[in-house]
Formats: C-alpha cells, structure tokens, sequence
C-alpha cells in the first residue's frame, strides 16, 4: 500500500491555486512600485501622488477578492483593462514617455498569459501599446510620436508577447502532463483492482488444494482408500482449474499489452474441434459433445492455436455450467445472405442465458474482466471473447426455447483470392475430394492488433 | 453449520472438522436464504460463514443472524477468500466472531471452532439449559 500512496502523493502534489500566487506576484510587484515612486524626489507632483495612492488602494483590494467565487474571466479581463488604465495613468503624470514605468505593462500581459489565454494575453498587449501610444500623442501634439515610443512600444509588444507566449507554452505542457498522469492513475487503479480480483479468484482452487492435501498429509492412517482417492480427485481437478486461469491470466495480460500477434490461415472446423476437445481436461467429457458441421461450411480465417483455445474454453464452459450427461453439441453452417462470417454455436441442454458466469461475460455491461469475474469460469470466457472479438468476430449468448442456451460466435471465413470458388469444408464433403485446400502459408494473414478487449477500459 | 456455495469448499470444511476427533453435529447449507432457515430450525452454536455468495452475500447474512433473537447467540466465523481490510471490518461490525481467510490451514480451522466454542461457553456457561440439546450443536 504505502509506495503507490507515494507515487500517488508524489503525481499530485497539492498546488496552491494559480489565482492566489498572481494575485499575490501582482500585488507585491506594484505596492513595491508605488512605495519606490512615492519615496522618489524626482517628477514628484500633486497628480501624481494621487495616481499613487489611488493604484495603491485599489491593489489592495482586488488582491483579496474571492476569485474562487466569480467568474474568473471576465473579472480578470476587467481588472487587467483598470491595470492598463492606471499604469498610463502613473507615466502621464509622473515624466510622460520618457517614464520607465512603461516596463509596468508587462504585468498585466503576464497575468492574462498566466490565467488567461493567448487571445486575452494579445488583447491586453495591444491595449497597453495603445495606451503608451496616446500618452505620447497627448504630450506632444505636434509631432505626434516620436522614435522613442515607436522603439518602446515595438520592443515592448515583441517582449511581452515572447514571455506570453512562453508562459502559455508552459501551461499548457503542464495541462498535458495532467492529463497523463490522470490517465496513468486510472490505468494503474484498473490494473491493480483486476490483480486483486484475480487472486481472489485464484483462492478458491488454491483453497481446496491445500485444504485436502493437508488433511490427507495429516490424517492418511484414518482415511479409507476410497476417501482419499476421492479427495486427489478434487485436488487433481482444483489444480487444473488453476493452471488454466494462471494461463487465462497471462493470455489477458498479454492482449491488454498489444503483444498478441494473430497469425491467421485457413483452417478447417472439423479440425480446429478435434484439437479444441484434446485440450479438455477429462477424456469423458469429449463424449458429451457432438459436432454437426452442415456441407457447404467454408473454411475459416483464423490463428489456429488460439481459436483452439476459444473453442476449448467454450466447449468447456457449455459443459460445466449445464448438467453431468447432458450433450454439447458444436454446430456451424455455410454464412447466410452473402456474409463474411462463419457463425459456430455450441449449445448445451442445461445451460440458461442467466447463469451467473455467461451474465458476467456476455452481459449488457461489455466492460469485461475489471468488472467482475464471478468465478475463475468467468475469466476464461472473457478471454474467449477478447479473442474472438480480436479476430473481428462477435460472440453472445442465445435462447434457443427449450434446448438451452447456446454460446454463439462469429469468424471471418477464407476467400480465395481473385473471385476463385469458394473452399467448402462440411462432414458430408467427400474424404480427401479436391475442394480441401490447405491455408498458404501466413504472409498475408499476419497482423498486430492491439486491443483493450481484455481490459474492459474504454 | 457450514454455508457456502462451493461444494469442495464445504466438503473440505466438514471434513477438517469431523477429521479434528471432536464429536459436532455439523449442518449445511448452500446459499444464504436456505442458511438462515437451518439456522432457525437447528440453532447450531457455530456458522461458518462465506462472504461471497450468490443472491444474499454473507454479510447480510450474518447481520440477519445477529438480530434475531432466536439466533443471535451463534458464534460466526467467516471463511472467506477476500483478504481485504474493508471485508474484514464490515464482517466484525455485522458481528462475526473469527475471520479465516482461504485458503486454510483444515487444523487452523478446527483451533478457531474451538476458540469460539469455549468463548460462548464461557460467557454463558449456566443457565442454557433452555435450549433442547438434541437441537444444539455443541462441543463435548
């Protein structure tokens, strides 16, 4: 706990607001001025005195307004217009032009890049060269501007669009860091509630397993040899389960990183199913599961090794969740109306639409395994799902009235290429007929994916 | 009584007891609802209780023990897979005695049974004879 409350702490320091610390810049830079003004021998007069001590008092109080509590815009927008008002005024009453406090300008730019944006920060440029401009048409008349405003005002205005400019280049820097590191958190907080989830799944194989080893380690001399044949089952069974999930575990991780590569080639169904049923733990289930593959079914479009284990983990699901001597049966067709895909259903007698573990998966809610594996069950058909979905498929769960449910899934099937006919695969093709063409080899059909489907993130 | 959902997990709670040479009369049940109803019926001295089960969860279970009079003076130990601080706390407020966390240890298991029988005995060693004895489960 205590290093990612660290990391935390140290991604998001608590900031002072950055209204307080201009105000209080902006305050500590002009009361410094007008002190040094009015301590100032030189160019002193009864105008600008009062300049002085009228800047001073209205500092003051814009210094403390609750900036939290008004529209920061505009009120900024106003008090940066009365800045730019009041430092012309200071430089008419105190030498005119010729007044170094034309360097005051800056402050207000600097505020508006600060709080503001580029668009106010230009704006304020621009009224204060103004301003200094008409300063100097007010003093002097008849020559209108001299060189020493237009070489002020110019070097002003690039200076202080510079700065602005640099200052927003930092904001908005730290905008995006922001960002990335609220995005860093949330990913991390996933991530973290996804581990803390999953070992809490692992406990429940793991407690069997070390439960009744334990008590046969303890007590083999009192346990009858059919007690004990009976609690190596459970412990041979739990361990499977076990290392399926850690295998499930890794498979996710491994999608969510953007490491699966799919290598995809043309396979046959009836293939892809004898493999798929040889990944069944216990050789009698494979006898609860009957394949009907219609003719006319074409080949598929897909990374062998991992539909076989989508199809697996299927199979095994529909046989877990529906009653022991129910039949399984794996059934696919030619794709109808001109599509793309080749849907398969394994359907099960026994098995509801509601049962707890499809609801989780297959659910309204799509955000998959972050949500809520129910039971280690759950994380395999999440894994079968991002795979599918990885291939372009589609995978849900169906009512078929009165038989039970089915899972069902979508795969692109295989086109030759340049219009040739289609590759038919089915249980009634002929053994061995022409029509069986091995996938070529997978140069084309290699492609990266990256994905969230594993994750559940938008 | 044991309630939990998962079989093997029931299985392996009875047998650790039964196997721990105490002579308990020991009940189960699936879910919380059909839990609370043995519960009613049978008046064990001790639940083991899991957390995380279908429909009610144990926690509503437990807290549903404890305010019904006829109930409330089983000892409740919950067995439970969450390791987290916020289950354990939310189960101690609800009024459970033990928190064992899976996976256990079957003798760990029997030592906190133990524990919390000779607590309550402790506490309320006279005058129980109020209760029917073929009803209560009890240690010898």
């Amino acid at each position: 706990m205590r290093p990612r409350s660290n990391v935390r702490a140290m991604l998001s320091p608590k900031r002072v607001p950055r209204e307080k610390i201009a105000a209080a810049l902006r305050a500590l830079i002009l009361i410094t001025v007008f002190a040094m003004a009015w301590l100032q021998p030189e160019g002193r007069n009864a105008a600008f005195d009062m300049v002085v001590m009228i800047g001073a008092a209205y500092v003051l109080v814009t210094t403390f307004i609750p900036w939290s509590r008004c529209d920061a815009r505009r009120t900024t927008l106003v008090m940066l217009a009365v800045d730019v008002i009041l430092i012309t005024a200071l430089i008419y009453t105190q030498s005119g032009v010729r007044s170094e406090y034309y360097l005051l300008y800056y402050l207000p730019i600097l505020h508006a890049s600060v709080r503001l944006n580029l668009r106010d920060a230009a704006g304020t440029c621009v009224l204060a060269a103004a301003s200094y401009l008409l300063v100097g048409i007010l003093e002097r008349p008849e020559s209108a501007v001299t060189t020493t405003v237009i070489s002020r005002v110019l070097t002003f205005t690039i200076s202080a669009g510079l700065l602005a400019g640099f200052f927003l280049l930092l904001s908005r820097e730290r905008h995006a860091f922001d960002r990335l590191t609220r995005h860093y958190q949330d990913a991390t907080k996933a991530k973290s509630e996804f581990l803390s989830r999953v070992s809490h799944e692992f406990r429940t194989p793991l407690t069997a397993i070390v439960g009744f080893s334990q008590l046969l380690y303890e007590h083999e001399a009192e346990l009858d040899p059919s007690r004990q044949h009976e609690y190596l089952t459970v412990i041979r069974e739990q361990s499977q389960q076990l290392a399926r999930m850690i295998e499930d575990m890794l498979d996710i991780t491994r999608m969510d990183d953007g490491r699966m590569q799919l290598h995809q080639s043309a396979q046959k169904l009836p293939d892809l199913l004898d493999s798929a049923m040889m990944l069944l733990d216990n050789p009698s289930d494979r006898e609860r599961v009957t394949v009907s593959i219609q003719p006319g079914t074409p080949m598929i479009w897909v990374d062998r090794s991992e539909m076989e284990q989508v199809l697996s983990r299927i199979i095994y699901n529909a046989l877990a969740l529906s009653e022991e001597g129910d039949k399984v049966t794996v059934s696919a067709g030619p794709p109808t109306g001109g599509s793309e895909e080749v849907k398969i259903s394994v359907q099960a007698k026994g098995l509801k639409v509601g049962e707890e573990d499809l609801a989780v998966v297959f659910g309204p809610s799509a955000a998959v395994i972050t949500e809520q594996p129910s039971s280690g069950r759950a994380l395999g058909l999440a894994v079968a799902r991002a795979l599918v979905e990885l291939h372009g498929g589609r995978i849900w769960v169906e009512d078929s009235r009165g038989e039970g449910a089915a899972i069902s899934l979508t795969v692109p099937r295989y086109r030759t290429k340049e219009g040739q006919p289609d590759i038919i695969v089915g249980v009634a093709a002929p053994e061995g007929a022409e029509a069986y063409v091995e996938g070529e080899s997978d140069d084309s059909g290699r492609r990266s994916v990256r994905t969230k489907a594993g994750t559940g993130q938008p | 009584m044991i309630v939990d959902d998962d079989p093997s997990a029931r299985r392996l709670a009875r047998d650790s007891l039964k196997l721990s040479g105490e002579d308990w009369d020991i009940w189960e049940a699936d879910d919380g609802r059909s839990a609370l109803d043995l519960i009613r019926a049978v008046r064990p001295d001790v639940i083991l209780l899991d957390l995380t089960m279908p429909e009610i969860g144990g926690i509503p279970v437990c807290s549903e023990i404890k305010s019904d009079p006829v109930t409330c003076r089983a000892e409740i130990v919950i067995v439970s897979a969450r390791t987290e601080r916020d289950f354990i706390s939310a189960s101690i407020a609800a009024g459970a005695s033990e928190y064992v966390t899976k996976p256990f240890q079957p003798a760990d298991l029997v030592r906190r049974v133990r524990e919390v029988l000779n607590k309550s005995a402790a506490t309320d060693a006279p005058g129980d004879a109020l209760t029917d004895p073929s009803l209560t489960a009890r240690s010898q």
